[in-house]
């Protein structure tokens, strides 16, 4: 019996669990140089030579170890959690950025609100990023070679056709989402998931969904922008709205631009989000509507008059997320979203309404700790009513010239089906593969993808990816107008393949680092016809590589992106493989953020593009009907100057009265450089003149935040 | 589960039968070794998964907090996952848990306070709006407070005042009839009183306030590591 008690006094025991108080059999258990194994039950029995306390070390494959100490005849009772994300390679697909914190981002909203020049905008803001273009000063995104129609856009699971303020005018000045609802921002500039269709390049998902209800208002007032925004718990449910209204009257005086604008470009918009807990999981109503509208003094060729321009967008989505049958996750998501715009600029001119609804279901069932099936199908509908004409070569603005006419609706439908399986393949190996089919109604083609990315963990904080793939999107509603252009295009095709390299460094200086080099290939890109209007007989590539560095110490943060571009493409007027417009070779985004005190923040932004391709022209000839026709040279055989701008904030953050106040200043365009934007041309096109584009001179905004 | 219970070693089964939401309540004045404990028995307890909730949370953010210096990515990592798994918690106490952990994150990223220092602020203010009076979310906003730079309207001067009135309300709580119920307070809002006395200079005050609190817990840990160097540093 004494036997036993002493065996019993020498003998470390207990029970190892895992997630969800189960037991975890096969756990090793370590202590004073002997090891065991727990058994089926999860219990351990370890004999040690003395009766003082030891360290154990518990640990198990995919399981944080613990080290705990642990006495003999006593029972130890451990419960083990998942590794920390991080030491195992996380399957995703393509190579993005993401707003969560922990990824390789420039995108959190810190950044977005605060880098100066970025107007606390998130299309602006992604701008920054390597491999998207800075040689407009638009809110729309040319992603490594890619026009902006070749960016999908979602919010809240809805597809968002037009999220532009004055759409017209280089690119769409400012996106009409409002940034303070917004709580996470996607950006895959290549090789994105097959539960992406219809976007040729890449894709930007917004969410405002918000999990932590509180009560709270935001007011801004800048000399451009003025707006509210509101979050209200209600219930269970939370109440979000925001309204702005922006009118750059004030700045066009001070800065000698009124001349100019007959009106000055004034927009308003308003979102408001509902979520309400519903069942497993939580609906989301989402409503946005946009409405903008300038008149100005424009040369567009050798054309100059008034060019009137007025836009209006209306969004609305149900969004429900959710699980079922315990643990797959299920979403389902439609919208609806109408647009109207109008412009006029001498006899040209454009009414076109377009009303578009999508629907998406997806389910998405863990199958055990390593494969992940996503799948799921997803429809679009959208009706186009243009009305117009606008010229049959749109470097020839001669009111003489031949036209374009629109005056007929029609509707363009795609249906969609896709899979995704994730796979982890051991902890440092993971493979995401995918496929999707598309129908397009209109066109009567069918398209298949086929999508995969290879991850690897090299070690912690540095991962490998090798992504590829094929991606389809239908040709612009304008060209498959079967009234005014051909129906019978092809729906066109990209093929992506990348290498990226991540690697984060954390210490006084935390360090983050993504290197990344692609190809993209076009098929079926849509290129003008005398007879048939348009013709799906073009192609074209982009190649390069994109860098981004970020750093940040205690005082201090800044990143810089670069990106390397070669695309040549067949398209539109360009009728053998050549330049596009989008053939901007370098691009360059710095920022660096300082904190002069607490509360005091200095920033600043350089920006950096070559100069834009544009199509010189190298005389005139009379045109019977009057006026002048341009001669060209060869397409996208000249550019525009060099791009560059710098802005410097500075931002003073403290609380008093009650709120938490965020004041600026900012200078926009510091070194007062006068950018181009295009170039237009006397009557008979013997003089060029040069555009200048709308920050072309150094201005000074101003501003403040409050929040309660 | 309970046919788990049946087949533990018996020591471990004798184990089972201390007051475990007793236990609950001392927590943050457990070892670190008796937390993980708890957790343990805590995730293998028949009881509901809702009472067992706030609890899960209430380690968590304990865990965490311990963690925060000695192994910060593990306590990161910890924190991320308890945001996801209880950022839509419903209870006032469970927000103010939350906006706890809301605080550690910004510990981890300063910079991040600026968006995330209004939200945790703003899950106190409500979860006291539907629990006036409570004196463990009085004692976490008072926690928020202490650990919010001055110019933005923190600091020990604010927080102090505060955190007397979270012993004020945790002297006058009485003990809920539902053990689970969250019953934790008086000592902790003590501990973190005196750290706030040391910090503001107020030392004899704190001498006094540490001698309370080893009156009613003689080994409490938070005091002896966290104020008794502070106190015994200033004293000099």
């Amino acid at each position: 019996m004494l036997a036993v008690l002493l065996q019993a006094a020498l003998e470390l025991s207990g029970v190892i669990l895992g997630p969800g108080g189960k037991p975890l059999p096969g756990a090793q258990v370590e202590a004073a140089g002997r090891q065991t194994q727990a058994d089926g039950r999860g219990a351990f029995t370890l004999t040690l030579e003395g009766s003082g306390p030891v360290e154990v070390r518990i640990s198990a494959p995919g399981m944080e170890a613990q080290a705990r100490l642990g006495r003999p005849g006593e029972a130890l009772l451990v419960l083990l959690s998942p590794a920390v994300q991080g030491a195992m390679v996380e399957v995703v697909e393509g190579s993005g950025y993401s707003s969560q914190e922990g990824s390789t981002s420039t995108l959190s909203r810190l950044e977005i609100y605060t880098t100066p020049g970025a107007a606390a905008d998130v299309m602006q803001a992604a701008k920054g990023l390597p491999g998207v273009s800075n040689a407009s000063e638009g809110a729309e995104l040319y992603v490594r070679g890619g026009k902006p129609e070749e960016v999908g856009i979602w919010l809240n699971g809805g597809r968002l056709a037009r999220p532009f303020h004055h759409p017209n005018t280089q690119g769409g000045i400012f996106s009409a989402v409002d940034t303070a609802l917004v709580t996470r921002v996607d950006f895959v500039p290549g090789a994105f998931s097959a539960r992406y269709g219809d976007a040729l390049s890449a894709v930007l998902d917004i969410s405002t969904d918000q999990a932590n209800p509180v009560a709270s208002n935001t007011l801004l007032v800048t000399i451009p922008t003025q707006g509210f925004a509101a979050e209200r718990p209600v219930g269970e449910g939370l109440l979000r709205a925001s309204v702005r209204r922006s009118d750059t009257v004030l700045l066009d005086k001070w800065y000698g631009l009124a001349q100019t604008f007959e009106e000055s470009p004034l927009s308003h918009d308003a979102q408001v989000n509902w979520q309400q807990p519903l069942g497993t999981g939580r609906l989301i109503a989402t409503g946005l509507y946009s409405q903008d509208h300038l008149a100005t003094d424009v040369t567009i060729a050798n054309l100059k008059d008034s060019y009137h321009n007025r836009s209006e967008t209306r969004f609305g989505g149900l969004q429900w997320a959710g699980t079922v049958f315990g643990q797959a996750g299920l979403t389902l998501a439609a919208s609806e979203g109408q647009s109207h715009i109008t412009w006029t600029f001498n006899q040209w001119g454009i009414d076109q309404q377009e009303r578009s609804r999508s629907a998406r279901a997806e389910l998405t069932l863990p199958l055990g700790d390593r494969l992940t099936l996503e799948g799921g199908g997803d429809l679009d509908r959208t009706h186009v009513d243009p009305q117009g004409q606008v010229p049959f070569n749109l470097a020839n603005w001669n009111p003489a010239a031949a036209a374009r006419n629109f005056a007929y609706g029609f509707d363009a439908t795609r249906t969609g089906t896709y899979l995704t399986a994730r796979l982890l393949l051991n902890p440092s190996w993971g493979l995401s593969l995918g496929g999707r089919q598309d129908h397009y109604g209109l066109e009567q083609e069918t398209t298949r993808d086929l999508r995969a990315t290879l991850s690897w963990l090299i070690r912690e904080g540095m991962t490998f990816r090798l992504a590829g793939g094929t991606f389809h999107q239908a040709p612009l509603l304008t060209q498959v107008d079967p009234h005014a252009g051909n129906p019978e295009l092809k729906i066109l095709r990209a093929t992506h393949a990348l290498a990226s390299l991540d690697a984060a460094w954390k210490g006084p200086v935390a360090w983050n680092l993504r290197m990344e080099v692609y190809r993209k290939d076009y098929d079926h890109l849509v290129v003008q016809d005398p007879v048939l209007r348009f013709v799906s007989s073009g192609r074209g590539y982009a190649q390069g590589a994109d860098l981004l560095v970020k750093a940040s110490t205690s005082g201090w943060r800044g990143w810089i992106g670069y990106g390397y571009l070669d695309t040549q493409r067949k398209e539109d007027l360009q009728t053998t493989l050549g330049p596009a417009p989008t053939s901007v070779p370098h691009n360059l985004t710095a920022v660096s953020s300082h904190t002069l005190a607490p509360g005091w923040e200095l920033a600043g932004t350089f920006r950096y593009a070559s100069g834009a391709p544009v199509t010189p022209v190298l005389g005139a000839t009379p045109d019977p009907g009057g006026g002048w026709d341009p001669v060209q040279g060869p397409q996208y055989s000249d550019q525009l100057p060099v791009y560059h701008r710098v802005d410097v904030r500075l931002t003073h953050l403290f609380s008093r009265w009650g709120g938490n106040w965020v004041v600026f200043g900012e200078v926009m365009n510091l070194l007062d450089r006068h950018n181009a934007a295009s170039y237009s041309y006397t009557p008979d096109y013997t003089v060029r003149r040069v555009n200048e584009s709308y920050f072309s001179r150094r201005i000074l905004v101003a501003g403040l935040s409050l929040g309660w | 589960m309970r046919v788990l219970f049946a087949a533990l070693p018996a020591v471990l089964c004798f184990a089972q039968e201390a007051d475990l939401p007793g236990q609950l309540a001392r927590l943050q004045r457990l070892p670190t070794d008796q937390v993980r404990s708890l957790e343990a028995r805590l995730a293998m307890d028949p009881a509901p998964s809702d009472k067992k909730a706030y609890h899960q949370l209430h380690l968590a953010y304990v865990l965490a907090s311990r963690l925060s210096t000695e192994d910060p990515k593990a306590s990161k990592a910890l924190v991320e996952k308890s945001l996801k798994t209880f950022e839509a918690a419903p209870d006032p106490e469970s927000r103010a848990l939350v906006a706890g952990l809301l605080g550690l994150k910004i510990g981890f990223s300063p910079m991040s306070g600026m968006t995330l220092g209004p939200r945790a602020v703003g899950l106190l203010d409500q979860a006291l709006a539907l629990r006036p009076g409570n004196p463990r979310i009085t004692l976490l906003r008072a926690i928020h407070l202490l650990h919010t730079p001055a110019f933005v309207g923190g600091g020990v001067k604010v927080a102090l005042p505060l955190m007397e009135e979270a012993v004020r309300l945790a002297e006058a709580e009485a003990k809920p009839a539902d053990p689970w119920l969250p019953s934790w307070g008086l000592i902790e809002s003590l501990g973190w009183l005196a750290l706030a006395q040391v910090e503001a200079e107020r030392l004899p005050a704190a001498q006094q306030t540490v001698d309370r609190v080893f009156t009613l817990d003689p080994a409490n840990g938070f005091v002896t590591r966290m104020v008794l160097p502070r106190l015994q540093g200033k004293g000099k």
